[in-house]
Parts: C-alpha cells; structure tokens; sequence
C-alpha cells in the first residue's frame, strides 16, 4: 500500500524545490532580515541626544553637566544659547531632553539652597521619555548625594564620602548585559512564527486558485491526509530555516548557550508546527491568495513583536496585552528559547509551554481540518 | 448494455445564490448512464453541465434530488463515490501541477488513489502508448502543448482504473489531432474495459461520437437519446448557397419569409428554411444577386440543437460603425522577415504576411505553432527580434502610442477584470478609448449583452464573456481587429453568433480582421488562411484553394464504413498504412480513388468485416491541415 | 487629467469595494488592531517585575520598598528564601529581585553603608539596563533623605542643605502615555504596509489574470496606469487613516493632533505614492504572488523594525543609522511624531518630507524603466 501523505508530501516539495528563486527567498530572507535586525535593532536605551542650556556656566555645572556625559545613557550634542533654541532642538528632534541649568545655580548650591533645574523631554516617543526622566532622577541622585555628603563633611559630621545606601547590581543569565544575546534569540522566535504561517498560508489557497484542489476534492483521500501532507514539507522548510538561524545566532552573533540544543531543537520543531498551523487554518479559510495574504501580515507582523515579550516581559503588560500574549505560540516559545539559550533551563522547566504549544497545535490543526471541505462552496 | 445504471441522477436541483441574485443552474435535470456507455451532456456554456458533473462526483451537494453512482449514494455517502470515480476538471490540465514533470504528476495520482504497483505499471504503459506521451516522461507539465496537457490529465484521471469517468469539457481547446488521439483512448477504454464514461462538451461533431447524448439549455434537459435519434428531431430543412455579392445576398435572404435562420461561412452561406428552395433562389435572383451555387443538405445535431433553443435565439446581429478617419492603407497588416526568438528557441520564424483591408485572415496551427506571439507583437506588447510590422499604417511597437486607436485586441485568455460588471468594463474601455457611450450602446441589444449588464464579468458564460470581450476590442471602431483563439471553449451556439458579428465587422464597417484559432471548422469563416507550424508560415491560401492544393499533393479522401470498426482498420492496414480511424470512420488519402476503392472493398471483404462500404468525401479542413503539417514537417526533417 | 487615468482610478474603486474580505481586513488594520497596540502598553519599560527578598523586616527597609513603585516597578512577590529567588528569575515571572540586606536597618542608621543586592534577569538586556537606572535613583534618593535626617540629627537645617531638583517637564506628552505612541505607530506601520501590499498584490494579480495586458493594447501609457494605482490606493488609505484618527485614536486615547491635518495628510499621500511606487517595482519584478510576497517582507521588516520608532537611531550602529537614512519610514515616523505630537510645522519637517519625495520618484523610474525593458525581453 501507498501513503497518500508521502505522496502529498513528495508533491509539494518537488514544487518547492522547482520554484528555485522562492526557494532561495524562503531560506535565505530570515537569515537576511535576522542579521539585519540582529545588528540593527538595538533597544537599549543609551547615548540619548541631550543639549544644556547653562546660565551659570560656573565649575559646579560644568561638573554637573559632566554627570551627564559621563554617563552611558547620554550624549551631549550642543549647548542652546537661548530658549527658542531649546525649543527648536526638541522639535526637530535633534535632542530627547535638554537641561536648562539656572543663572544661580552655583551660588545657591554653595550657599547651601536648593536649585531647582529644569529637565525638558520629548514625550512624543513614551516610553523613552520614561526612561529619560528614570536616568535623569538617577544621575540628579547622585549628584545629590555626593553634594550632600560633600557639604556634611564640611559642618564636620563624621560621615565616610559615601552614600548611606548603595545598590550592588548583579546580572544574571547575561552578565555583560549584551543586546544580542536578548534580541538574536527573539528574532529568531519572531522569525519562525512570521515566515512558516506566511508561507503555509498560501499553499492550500493556492490549489483552489488554480483549480487543482479537485483531485483532492474529487479522491478518496481524508482531510487530515491533506493538511498533514501540506503541513510536512513547509515543517521541514521551516526546521531548514530554524538550523540557519540558529546557526548564525551561535557563530555570527556569538550568543551565549547554556542549554540543552536537543530540547531547544524539541521545542521549535513543536512551534514551527503551530505556526505551519496557524498559516494553514489562513489559507484553507480564504479564497484567494492577496487576502491570505494579508490576513497574514495585518495579524501577524507587528503583533508577533508586540505581544510576544520580545520587546517588554509578558509580566509587565497591561492584563489585556497579557491576553492576547497568552493566545499567542511566540510568547510560550519566547520564554523557552530564552531560558534555554541563556538561562540554561533543561526539559522538565518548561514542560507546562510544552503542554501549552501541544494544546495550541491541537486547536490549529482540528480548526484546519474541519475547516477544509471537500465540497464546493 | 447493463439493465442497472451505473450512473443514475434523478429530479437534480441547485441553484446558487440567494434571494435577488438567484440563478437556477440546474433544473430538474434526470438520466441513466449504462455500463459501458458513453453520455454526452451537450450544451452551452452556462447551462449547467459543469454543476452536473460535480454533483455526480460528489463535490457540490444538490439541493434535490437523488443521484447514484455505481450503487453509491452520492449526495449522502459522497466519499464511497470518490473511490469509484475518475474526475477530470475543466479547463485545459486543470488538475496538473506545473512543476512537476509528466511523470511526477503520473505518480502523484498513482499514490493518490494507493494503487498497487503491478496495476499501475500496466495501465502506465497502455496510456502512455496510446497517448504517445512516452517520450515526454521527463518534461514538465508547463512546457506541454495544450494537446498533450490535456492527453497527460487524462492519463492522470484514468491512472487507477476507475469504473466511472468524469470529463468536463474534455477537449476544449485542444486542437483536432491531440483531439482525435483523446476520443481514440476514451473509446478503446470503454471497448476494452466495459467503463462508463459521462462527458460534457460543447463540439456537437464529439457528440456524435457519443451512444447517448443530452442537450441541456438552462438547467434543463431538453432533448435525449442517441444523436440519429435527435437528428431526427430536426423540422425545416437545410441549404447551401453561394451567392454574390454576398453581404447583399445575406439581406436579401433574412428578408424573405420562409427562411427561418442563416449563417456565413466564409463565402457559403446555410439556412434553414421552409417550403422550396427554388422559390428562394429565385426570390434572390429577384433581388439583383447572382447565385452561383444552392443545394440542400441533411441537418447536423448542431441545426438541430440550435433550432431546440431558439427561443433565446438572436435576430442576426449587424454591427455598423460611423468609420472614424483613419490612415487608408490597402494592406492594414503588413509583416516583413518577422522573427522572434526567447533565447535559443525561435517562436516566430521570418513572417512575411500582408492582410487586405476588410479581409477575414486565419491564422492555423497547433498550440504553440507560434500563433499568440505573432499576434502580441502586431499589437505592440512585444518586440520583434527581427523585421518590421505595419499596422493601419503604423510600424509597431516604435510608433504605438498612434497605432492603439486603430487596434482593437482581444486575447486568448479572458482579460477583462473579473470583479467588474458588464457595464463597469464598458465603462473603464470607453473612457480608456475616450469613446463617448452612445457611438457603441446600439451594439450592446444585438450583442446580446443587454441582460448580463450588471453581472460580475467573472459570473458570465463563456460566450458572453467572448461577446464582451468583442465588444471592448472594438468600441473604439478600430481599423485592425486582432482576435487570439477568440472562440477556444465557446458553445456552438455563441460561436455562431459570434462569427456572424466578426463578418459584419468585416463586410460592413470595413475591418481588417485577424484571427488565431485551431477549430479547424472556424477555418472556413475566413477569407484567407495562413497555416502555421513551428513558428513558421507553411502556406496561405483561400480555404478551398488550400484544400485543392492538399489534394493534388495527397490525394482524396475516402471514408471507409465497416463492422466491427476495429478488425476494419487492422486489415486496411495491410494494405494502408495510412489509414486512420476517425470517430466511427476510417480515412483514407489515395491519389488513385478509382482503384484504391476496389482494392479497400476486397480487403475488408477478405477480412470479413460486414456492411463495408467507401465514399469519396470532400477533405474537411482538418483533413487538410493535417496534411500540410505532416508535408512540412516531412520537408523539415 | 486624462479620461483614461479617471477611468482606471474609477475601476480601482469598485474594485476594492467589490472585495468584502478586503474591506474588513482594512477596516479592522486600521480599527482594532491600532485600538489592540496602543492599549496593549506593550512597549513600555515600566511595570518592571520585581520580586522582593527583605531579609531585614525593619521600618527602614519598608520604607526604601516603598519607593519601588509604579510606573517603574511593580511587584509581584515577597520572597521567603533563596531558592525562590532561582524560581522567579528562571520562569521569567520577575525580572529583577531586590535583596535587602539583614542588616540594613543598623547600617542606614549607624554612619555605615547599606548595601542592597539588586538581580537582574539579563536576558532582557534592554530593560535591565533601564531598571538598574531606575534602582540607581531609587537608592540615590533615599540616600539623600537618609542624609538629610542625619544632617538634621546634627542640628543643621534642613532647608538650606544643597540639593539639585529636577523638574522634568514632558513635552509635547506630559502624561508619558505610551498608547498615544503606540496607538500612532501602529497607524503609520498600517499605513505604510497596506499601500505597499495592496498595490504590488494588484499588479501582481494584473499580470496573472492578463489584464495588463489588454490596458497595455488601448492607449493607456505605463505611467498613467501606475498614476491609476497610486491615486486610489492613497484615497484609500487617507480614509482608513481618517477612521482611524476619528474612531480609535482620538476618542479612546484622546490623542492631541497639534499640527496641521493638512500637513500630514498631504505628506502621508507623498509617503503612500513612495511606497506605492515600491509595490509597483516589486510587482513588475516579481512573477508571482509568492515571489511578490517575499520580496515586500524583506523591505517591510527591516523597513518597520529600523524606523527608529521600535529604537532610538541614536543607538544604532554607524553603518545601520546610515543604512536607516534610505528607508522612507524613517522620515515619516519623524514626520508623523512631529506633527501629530509635536505640532512642528512645514520648515521643521522639510527634510523629511525631500526624502520621502526623493524615494518614491526613484522607485517609480525604476518601474517604468524595468516595464518598459520588460516588452522587448
């Protein structure tokens, strides 16, 4: 007896492989845009454009303004000579925060008063401006309290040149605090949930465009036959494009790996069939290749970013965000390929994602195979 | 013939849509396929053939009515139907994969249907013998001839020997030798396995080789039996004449009242009348034309179905522009050492052409013959790689930014926009052509469009469809009508009336009408004929100086009768290697008809084949285009 | 205009009204799913999970927790050993966890120092990084208070101790509301994406069903059939932004549009004929909706991630910034935050509107230059 899902199978990847240039671009394009973006996106938020507008232009807020610069988080790029320029530099958005350094800033500190320093940020991109206020509090405390300590040991308090409290940070899981070995693995989970439902989303539709879906139709093969056999193929393209990425997330990126390559290997192999899924249940639902097609990009393209942790930890999200994050394969395999990558975290860590991504695949293919009718209409 | 049908369909019913938008495609419509029977569904795009077969083959569920095949239920038990059956869709290797070669596709359907090996492998072999396919094992479906696309499909859908086949449209636009090579296997199939073949099409010569036939017009069936039977059917009689001028002949005839339809073919013109033909012919007379010619003839199943539905029948269309200025040149197509080569292969190989003004010209050929690709680049969407092309004067595709208002194109495959209506194309092509609406709308009634207006263009028949497209090609009154296989997939019906609008174009407005087609029957509409081959030009004639010039090189024809058909040919071939089987025919080309008829008679005599009988026939056009490719191909090689 | 460019521009509209599919997915791009991204926060680096250890149970320790508070903390646990320290960071469920020392209380109130441990979950990088900054003024300023008590202890008064107080105005966004940068981010994305998918996925299916062919036999010229794509699709997306001002954006998160209407509209039409004209380059490159498909994910992604809206360009890499400056996202998220947030005017944005213009003019030479290649080939 003869499989008819080795069948299907053999079918649909003979016609992969005869398609050479959307071969090389199904391959090939993850690789490129995850370089890209391995490179390119870089979400830490450090060397922000700052300017000063100093008044007072005295010792003190030159070493105040050193307090700045010298950190990681800012860069100076000028000083405004008056207001409107302060005003024309955050408009145009050559800065994100200017400081505006009062006349009598050093009198006052030395005469023992408070000053108060006025701090503008661009607030049209939110978040960043968060982070800005957060830095400029850090460095203001600081400052503070070297001031503070300064002018204690003048009036003979016998207090150490230290700060009553200090934090000792510790890093775990990625010590030196690298980008790349977050981000690399995140485009790698992004990737593998894009590419796969894109191309899966057209496979099925495109058989009804072009009338071959009749020998399905018209044969005794079952639904699961079909779906199983287009599902295999475009697994295997997406397992191809999972070994490269990770490929280059090792040896081109160099990112850490502490886990095990087998239960990482386990996991995606369960998530690329999710996404296989997901793109399938597109394509058997719509009737033509552009909506797939675009059902698929509206869905999956910023969402998959969004709501997947990539960018923020599920745990902080709006409770709303944390329900779509929870409907969403990315974010289980976001959590798993992180803690496997970094966290070196074995099997039995992760077996409720496990759990979670089976129950997922289950729907998917169920939807996908009670969704394909071999019937017209 | 078994007593119990294998396919049986009763009382069938579907409808689609709702509420305003509802079309009735099937109606009521019941029959009975015996076991080893060959049923023909016969009729026009639209009618409902196509929703019949997929009723029958389980994948559109009626909504009435009752319909067995081999024993199964299908409307209740759809997938014990599918391991029975043999479907093969509409539409030229619709079920094909393009990538994958002959054999791949072959092996697909083979693990398809879990065939076992030693079956497959002697079904393989008989099909690929007899589709002569053998050879192309390794080609890919997308570089197959329409012909051998649709042999492969066949191949395909007949793999696992299904006791019931479906064919929708099997031979439409497949040209006449792939054609004869299909009806052939299809035949030797039912004859040696007892299989029961249901088949649609709109050829009525393919419903004649059919045991059972039905019209269908409309859901409805509205005439059944075996095509003599129905023949029979046909009242009124039929004519032939050859008179000129012809247009004033044409007018003079729908004039008079005892004849009830007419129709051009090339410089024949057939009626159907009333009461004596002698009364016409003087009538004609009467009215300053000269009849060179007027016999009777015996009605063919395609007057017959025609006169069945005359209900919907059209008044003969005139189609008459207010000619706009244009460039007067005698020779509106004009094509000098033409060559165009995509890399290594030549598709268009040195054309010389030149095409009256007015003139109908034919362009003849196999699919791939080179036809498409000479016509894209006379309308400018491709460049010559060699020679010059005049069009209405204008040399393309330098000057064709002039050239577009005097060409009007319509091509092989449906191009207008699908999700449109009818007049929403107008529209768009009025204002494209910046042609105001009221220069073409007399053309809308008698085009029969009126009532399609405000349908999605995707909605429409084939015919319509071709009708539309006409339409948008020429609203612009252009000087050179460019029309690419116009009437590939078309009823008889529509394509009647669509030739007759061609004609009026030609004869009344003054048209120079290019045409590309492979219905060898078509071939007589035009005035002239170029017969094409490999990219090549063979010979460009008249269709009757063509046919007299294959028959001084080859030979008349003569048509050989006998039973069983079968032991005939394999006698005849001891003497005639050339003989060939034509549908319940056998041909044969002799240069010496006088003694190769006594010499047939004692062959089949020696053999014993009962009734032998031969007739010199006149050759068809298929006959002669037949022969002219396999002389050139001869001199080729 | 010509009647033939009116004529297509009419098709072009029934076209797209003919599809219903089509409309609701527009519909729901530039409704729900702007309506799901800016509600989400998703991208905030605020809310950090934390977890806390307090090994000293003193009123001190309890009044430096808190200051961990929203937005930048939130926490989720009290922990009661160290081993639940390896849990919480390990399931990702907390991100950093903050060791309060046993002695605490004695150090902050004796002259020596406190040291707090902070553990940072490193496989965010980004966020850690930031919430180390946001622990850095946290202690900083509880060391001031801490300071400021001893200093009063010793008899010197409080309000003349020397001290920098920031005043940190937000501009243009006082409240920091990241939905009004999400919400707007995810409509220029939209904007962006649908133009350059609706038109290289009309074309595309143009070329396959024929019908540009028989435009290209009337007298319609190549540049007016593409002027008939461009036009609808930027009517189109105009009206969809419309809605999406009117219906999401304003009423559910009261977003301020302090610049001219008129401005951004008439730039965000140049920046839908920019990327029209790419999906027209695309789609007469392309055989087939597959290959159309690739080629747009892989200009759309990098396109989108880089735009410096998902990361500040200022972080980039050199050669990455300059690579961003050919992008013409990168000017219009500029632009569209400028405008819209800002209330910039035409001089401030002029830049980034001769960029936007400058791209599209190039890609649509391209088309007609690779079109009209494309007859004698």
């Amino acid at each position: 007896m003869r499989s008819r899902i080795l069948a299907i199978i053999r079918k649909e990847t003979r016609e992969v492989l005869r398609d050479p240039i959307y071969l090389a671009l199904a391959i090939v394009v993850p690789v490129v845009i995850t370089s890209l973006l391995g490179l390119g996106f870089v979400l830490d938020v450090k060397n922000l454009p700052v300017a000063f507008y100093d008044q007072d232009r005295s010792p003190l807020s030159r070493e105040y303004i050193y307090s700045f610069t010298n950190s990681e988080y800012f860069r100076l790029v000028g000083f405004a000579q008056d207001l409107t320029e302060v005003d024309r530099m955050l408009q145009t958005g050559r800065v994100r925060a200017v400081v505006v350094i009062p006349p009598d800033f050093s009198r006052k500190l030395h005469g023992g008063k408070r000053v108060p320093v006025q701090v503008l940020v661009d607030g049209s991109f939110a978040s960043r401006a968060l982070i800005v206020s957060g830095y400029v509090a850090a460095i203001d405390a600081q400052f503070n309290a070297q001031l503070l300590s300064g002018y204690l040991a003048q009036h003979g308090m016998v207090t150490a040149n230290m700060a009553p409290v200090s934090v000792q940070g510790r890093v775990w899981y990625n010590p030196s605090l690298e980008t790349k070995n977050s981000i690399v693995p995140g485009f790698l989970v992004i990737m593998l949930m894009f590419y796969p439902s894109l191309l899966a989303s057209l496979v099925i539709v495109r058989e009804k465009e072009r009338g071959t879906i009749f020998n399905f139709y018209c044969s005794p093969v079952a639904r699961w036959e079909v779906v199983a056999g287009k599902a295999v193929p475009y697994i295997g393209l997406a397992v191809i494009d999972y070994f490269l990425l990770f490929a280059l997330s090792l040896y081109a990126f160099k990112v850490e790996f502490t886990g095990s390559f087998l239960v990482l290997t386990a996991a995606a192999l369960l998530y690329i069939t999710c996404c296989i899924g997901l793109g399938l249940v597109i394509s058997v639902l719509c009737r033509t290749q552009i909506a797939a097609m675009l059902i698929t990009f509206v869905s999956l393209m910023t969402p998959s970013m969004l709501f997947s942790g990539m960018i923020t930890p599920i745990a902080s999200m709006d409770p709303s965000a944390q329900m779509i994050s929870r409907v969403i394969p990315a974010s289980y395999f976001m959590g798993m390929a992180r803690g496997i990558f970094l966290k070196g975290l074995g099997f039995t860590f992760y077996i409720s994602d496990f759990a979670a991504l089976s129950v997922f695949a289950a729907v998917v293919y169920a939807i996908a195979i009670t969704g394909f009718r071999k019937r017209l209409g | 013939m078994n007593a119990q049908p294998v396919i049986e369909a009763r009382s069938l019913y579907r409808s689609y849509g709702r509420w305003r938008k509802k079309v009735n495609a099937v109606r009521n419509i019941s029959f009975e396929v015996g076991r080893g029977e060959i049923f023909g569904l016969i009729g026009p795009d639209g009618a409902g053939k196509t929703s019949v077969i997929q009723i029958l083959a389980g994948v559109l569920r009626a909504q009435r009515g009752v319909a067995f095949v081999g024993g199964s239920d299908v409307l209740s038990h759809p997938e014990a139907v599918k391991t029975l059956i043999g479907y093969m869709p509409q539409g030229l290797g619709a079920n094909l994969y393009e990538s994958l070669t002959v054999e791949e596709n072959i092996e697909f359907f083979r693990d398809l249907r879990k065939l076992p090996d030693e079956a497959f492998q002697k079904n393989r072999a008989e099909l690929l013998k007899m589709t002569r396919l053998g050879p192309f094992l390794q080609r890919r479906a997308k570089n197959l001839s329409g012909g051998m696309r649709q042999k492969l499909a066949l191949i395909c859908t007949l793999i696992h020997l299904p006791n019931v086949i479906l064919l929708d449209e099997p031979t439409t636009g497949v040209d006449p030798i792939s054609r004869q090579d299909f009806w052939e296997i299809i035949r030797r199939i039912v004859e040696e396995r007892q299989v029961t073949v249901l088949l649609s099409t709109s050829y009525m010569d393919e419903a004649e080789r059919c045991h059972r036939i039905a019209l269908i017009h409309a859901g409805e069936i509205i005439a059944q039996g075996t095509p003599e039977s129905i023949v029979g059917q046909a009242s009124g009689q039929y004519a032939t004449i050859r008179a000129d001028p012809q247009p004033a002949a044409l007018n003079a005839l729908r004039g008079i009242k005892e004849v009830l339809s007419t129709q051009v073919f090339g410089e024949e013109i057939h009626i159907r009348y009333e009461g004596n033909l002698e009364e016409i012919e003087k009538e004609l007379m009467r009215q300053a034309t000269f009849v060179r010619q007027s016999s009777p003839q015996a009605p063919t199943l395609e007057d017959v179905f025609l006169q069945l539905v005359s209900d919907t029948a059209r008044r003969s269309p005139s189609l008459h522009f207010a000619t706009a200025h244009r460039r007067d040149s005698d020779f509106p197509i004009e094509c000098r050492g033409v060559v165009r080569s995509f890399g290594d292969f030549v598709a268009v190989d040195n054309i010389d052409l030149r095409v009256r003004r007015g003139e109908i010209f034919g362009l003849l050929g196999p699919n791939g013959a080179g036809k498409t690709t000479l016509i894209k680049m006379m309308c400018g969407l491709l460049e010559p790689s060699a020679g010059t092309i005049l069009v209405a004067g204008f040399e393309v595709p330098k000057d064709k930014d002039r050239a577009t208002a005097q060409i009007g194109y319509m091509s092989q495959h449906f191009s207008l926009y699908r999700d449109l209506t009818v007049r929403q194309n107008l529209r768009l092509y009025s204002d494209l052509y910046d042609v105001e609406s009221a220069k073409f709308s007399h053309l809308i009634d008698p085009l029969g469009l009126r009532e399609f207006e405000s349908r999605l263009a995707g909605d429409l028949p084939v015919g319509v469809r071709q009708r539309l497209s006409l339409l948008c090609a020429v609203l612009h009154a252009p000087a050179v009508l460019f029309l690419d296989e116009p009437t590939s997939g078309v009823d008889p019906q529509a394509r009647r009336t669509f030739w007759e609008l061609i004609y009026s174009l030609s004869r009344e407005s003054g048209i120079t009408v290019l045409v590309s087609t492979h219905y060898m029957d078509e071939a007589n509409h035009c005035d002239r004929l170029g017969l094409m081959d490999q990219g090549r030009l063979i010979a460009a004639a008249s269709p009757s100086a063509l046919k007299s010039e294959s028959e001084r090189r080859s030979g008349r024809l003569l048509a050989i009768y006998g039973s069983p058909l079968r032991m005939a040919l394999d006698a005849l071939h001891t003497g005639f290697p050339s003989a060939t089987l034509y549908g319940d025919v056998i041909h044969l080309r002799t240069l010496d008809p006088q003694f190769d008829e006594q010499k047939v008679l004692a062959l089949l005599n020696r053999a014993g084949i009962r009734e032998p009988r031969v007739h010199r026939v006149p050759l068809s056009m298929d006959d002669t285009f037949i022969d002219f490719i396999q002389t050139a191909g001869a001199s080729h090689a | 205009m010509p009647r033939r460019i009116l004529g297509l521009i009419r098709k072009e509209f029934l076209q797209i009204l003919r599809d219903r599919a089509l409309i609701f997915i527009l519909i729901w791009a530039f409704t729900v799913a702007v309506y799901t991204s800016g509600h989400g926060r998703a991208m905030e680096v605020t809310n950090v999970p934390t977890a806390v250890y307090d090994l000293s149970r003193s009123p001190a320790s309890r009044e430096f927790l808190s200051h961990l508070q929203l937005p930048y903390f939130k926490t989720v646990a009290y922990l009661e050993s160290e081993r639940e320290i390896t849990n919480w960071l390990d399931s990702g469920k907390a991100s950093i966890v903050v060791v309060i020392p046993p002695d605490f209380q004695r150090r902050v109130d004796g002259t020596g120092t406190a040291e707090i441990q902070v553990i940072i979950d490193g496989a965010f990088a980004s966020s850690a990084t930031i919430a180390v900054a946001y622990i850095a003024a946290i202690s900083g300023s509880y060391s001031v208070s801490v300071l400021e008590h001893r200093a009063g202890a010793a008899g010197l008064s409080l309000s003349s101790v020397p001290q920098v107080d920031e005043r940190v105005r937000v501009k243009f966004n006082p409240n920091m509301s990241s939905t009004w940068f999400s919400g707007l981010l995810e409509l220029l994305n939209m904007l962006t994406m649908v133009s350059l998918l609706l038109t290289a996925a009309d074309l595309v299916r143009e070329k396959e069903h024929n019908t540009l062919e028989q435009l290209l036999v009337t007298p319609a010229r190549p540049l007016e059939i593409f002027i008939a794509k461009i036009i609808p699709t930027i009517i189109v997306v105009l009206g969809l932004s419309t809605l999406s001002f009117f219906l999401v954006l304003k009423p559910a998160f009261h977003l301020p549009i302090r610049g001219s209407l008129f401005l951004f509209y008439s730039v965000a039409a140049l920046h839908v004929f920019a990327m029209t004209s790419m999906g027209i380059a695309i789609a007469v490159v392309a055989r087939n909706l597959a290959q159309a498909m690739m080629i747009m994910i892989l200009i759309l992604q990098p396109m989108l991630f880089l735009s410096g809206a998902w990361n500040p360009p200022e972080a980039m890499i050199p050669w990455m910034r300059a690579l961003s400056y050919i992008s013409p996202m990168r000017y219009f998220i500029d632009f569209g935050y400028g405008v819209i947030l800002k209330g910039s005017n035409f001089a401030v944005v002029v830049w980034d509107i001769v960029g936007i213009l400058l791209f599209g003019i190039t890609l649509m030479s391209f088309s007609l230059w690779w079109f009209r290649r494309s007859l004698a080939h």
